[in-house]
């Protein structure tokens, strides 16, 4: 009988022995949480603080971002300073050692890039809001994205040494998805009107230089005057003329940006911005990365065929 | 006074022109920030008092840094006029770790009290110019100051809840230039903030507040109040924003009847273009326990009308327009606009980049 209840229990305690916890991962925005996701399969569970829809530059440190932080494994952020704002004083609320920055659990995907746009000299406030470590919108660039992505395996491998294997096989085929999906939507762009001459492009802010870089558009102007600053009436009548001089009538602004300033653009210039999402939504038709970068490709093409039409 | 003015101006050499080469070297993480505030009145139209002129109401320097993996340290020094001089002060000079206890930040050294809104926000970071007269009545016109221990706790749970304990060492309340005396009780105060996500990505922090002090002369100090913060965000602007606290003080001084006051603020304020907001402010001040001679209640009231024009060409400075009806009424007297002026306020700060505070 002794046998048979030991028998038993041990088969009772298999079988309601709890599987690993899965890693609690908090991202500052759902671009870097899609990413991990993908990275981390069921053995992790991600939460984004932002909904995509923000400016993550001008996001107050709310409580239930420090409630989120708080219980979190690992914290991934974009950095390159775009959350310098709020982040930092979410994780001194959150008072949790591993998460701190130089701890096992934080993450900044930012130090794994090689910046565009980095200043060559020492910046001040007079030249707008400059980023001093580089142009921080690389999420935009899927190859470059990808290569980030690596910060966030090594921290989840910090956090988990046993599941190193699993992660990096993880890794690779995340990256061969990201390169195969840059290669796809840069075939579907050359064969578009959106080459040569048609490629160049003007901007709200400046957050399509790693997108432009890896699919072969050229930023010609800027909206901003600086970097951060809502542009005069003045200014956007400039640029309004020069891009008409130089016959470029493809305009790019994220739909965080002042809608109010790319209506009175519009009004202005006589040219059609085309608004587009630059993060990752939930409960969007941009839910997933690979779906957010083909609506920005999308109408970006869309776009460029009324330019046309109207050139006409 | 004089080695602090020493001390502040050794400090700003270094950190401002010998500094930055420095700084290469080693900073040690040191961050630093100088605010500048501004302020002036005009169109003054009052028996008791006359306009300010011109005046740089505050300058102050404020220093933080991690001390070593487990401590960090804060300095903040301001400058005020008073009688025409400017007086450097000692705002904040305190040891704090996030790193002891779980969820846990504890404060010691001097600061402002963490209590309320308004104490807890620097003067040059206020979303209007001059303080409601519940807090320049309860707290004092800048706040409450004082060497302090003070634990915070930041629950993990799905409410985001954050307990606040402290205690002062209570010897002056508010702005004094002396010592002061050893309290009966020492200055005692809790805070408890909630927060609710609101529908289109706003948000509501609201907390209950309690403070309590008896000062040497037996004086039992006894403040409780709500205070309220609403925000919506559309990209960059403060889409609406909403602020407000609530308190009743009762001050009970030994053979004498009870004191009650209450007061109030409520500022509201609307985005108007992408770097003008418009708010307008209503205070109401009342002594409830106000009796006549013969312990007749007197109905009595004090309110202000603030409409406020602000504008920021960026997070790093402000230029703010207001307008200020103070009425009052006692007793059976119609309320009578006892004061109004115009007031006018710039505020820059220089450094690192403030942080965004909900």
């Amino acid at each position: 009988m002794l046998p048979v209840i030991l028998i038993l229990i041990s088969e009772a305690s298999a079988s309601t022995q709890l599987s690993p916890p899965k890693i609690l991962v908090v991202t500052s925005t759902p671009d870097i949480a899609w990413a991990i996701r993908e990275i981390g399969g069921d053995r992790v569970e991600v939460q984004s603080l932002l909904t995509g829809r923000e400016d993550p530059h001008f996001v107050d440190a709310r409580p239930d971002y420090v409630a989120k932080v708080s219980k979190a494994d690992v914290v991934c952020s974009v950095g390159l300073e775009l959350e310098v704002g709020w982040l930092p004083k979410v994780l001194a609320k959150a008072a949790r050692r591993e998460i701190q920055p130089g701890g096992k659990g934080y993450c900044e995907f930012g130090s794994k890039v090689e910046t565009l746009e980095k200043p060559t000299s020492p910046v001040n406030r007079s030249q707008g809001d400059v980023h001093p470590a580089g142009n921080p919108h690389f999420w935009l660039s899927p190859s470059v994205f990808a290569k980030a992505t690596r910060e966030a395996v090594d921290a989840l491998e910090r956090v988990r040494p046993e599941l190193k294997g699993a992660f990096d096989a993880r890794y690779s085929e995340f990256l061969r998805m990201m390169l195969g999906l840059e290669t796809r939507l840069q075939a579907k762009l050359s064969q578009s009107a959106l080459t040569g001459a048609n490629a160049r492009y003007a901007e709200y802010h400046r957050e399509f230089v790693y997108f432009s870089k890896s699919f072969g558009l050229t930023g010609v102007a800027v909206l901003e005057e600086k970097p951060g600053l809502s542009p005069s009436a003045a200014r956007l009548a400039m640029v309004s003329t020069q891009l008409k001089a130089e016959k470029v009538s493809l305009i790019l602004a994220a739909t965080s940006a002042p809608q109010k300033l790319i209506r009175k653009f519009e009004e202005l210039s006589g040219l059609k911005v085309a608004v587009v999402p630059v993060s990752v939504q939930s409960n969007s038709d941009f839910e997933s990365y690979p779906k957010l970068l083909e609506r920005i490709v999308d109408v970006l093409i869309e776009a460029s065929k009324q330019n046309q039409k109207r050139a006409q | 006074m004089k080695i602090l003015l020493h001390a502040f101006l050794i400090s700003f050499v270094f950190f401002f022109l010998v500094g930055p080469q420095m700084a290469k070297a080693d900073s040690g993480g040191l961050s630093t920030f100088v605010a500048v505030d501004l302020v002036g009145e005009a169109f003054v139209r009052s028996r008791e008092t006359s306009s300010k002129e011109a005046q740089i109401r505050g300058a102050e320097v404020f220093f933080a840094a991690p001390i070593d993996p487990v401590f960090d340290g804060t300095l903040g020094i301001a400058a005020h006029p008073e009688g025409g001089v400017s007086h450097f002060e000692l705002h904040e000079a305190t040891i704090s770790s996030s790193k002891l206890l779980p969820y846990t930040q504890i404060r010691l050294g001097q600061g402002f009290l963490s209590i309320g809104k308004l104490n807890r926000v620097h003067q040059h970071d206020w979303p209007f110019i001059e303080a409601p007269k519940v807090h320049t009545s309860f707290f004092d016109s800048e706040g409450v100051n004082d060497v302090l221990l003070e634990g915070t706790v930041n629950t993990p749970t799905e409410l985001p809840l954050e307990f606040t304990l402290g205690v002062a060492k209570g010897w002056v309340y508010g702005h004094a230039h002396n010592e002061g005396k050893r309290p009966l009780v020492p200055t005692h105060y809790t805070r408890v903030q909630s927060f609710f996500e609101l529908p289109g990505g706003g948000g509501l922090q609201f907390a209950g507040n309690y403070l309590g002090r008896t000062d040497s002369n037996a004086r039992r100090t006894r403040l409780m109040g709500l205070d309220i913060t609403a925000k919506w965000r559309e990209g960059r602007a403060l889409a609406f924003f909403l602020q407000s606290e609530i308190w009743l003080r009762q001050v009970k001084n030994p053979g004498v009847d009870r004191e009650d006051t209450i007061g109030l603020y409520v500022f509201p304020q609307f985005n108007v273009t992408e770097n003008v907001d418009f708010g307008i402010r209503g205070d109401a001040y009342s002594v409830l326990s106000s009796k006549d001679a013969l312990g007749n209640k007197i109905e009595n009231a004090s309110s202000e009308i603030v409409p406020t024009v602000t504008y920021k060409p960026s997070e790093f400075s402000t230029f703010r327009l207001a307008y200020s009806w103070q009425l009052e009424q006692r007793g059976d007297e119609v309320t009578r606009v006892a004061d109004s002026r115009l007031q006018a306020q710039i505020t820059f700060i220089l450094g690192s980049h403030p942080s965004h505070d909900f």
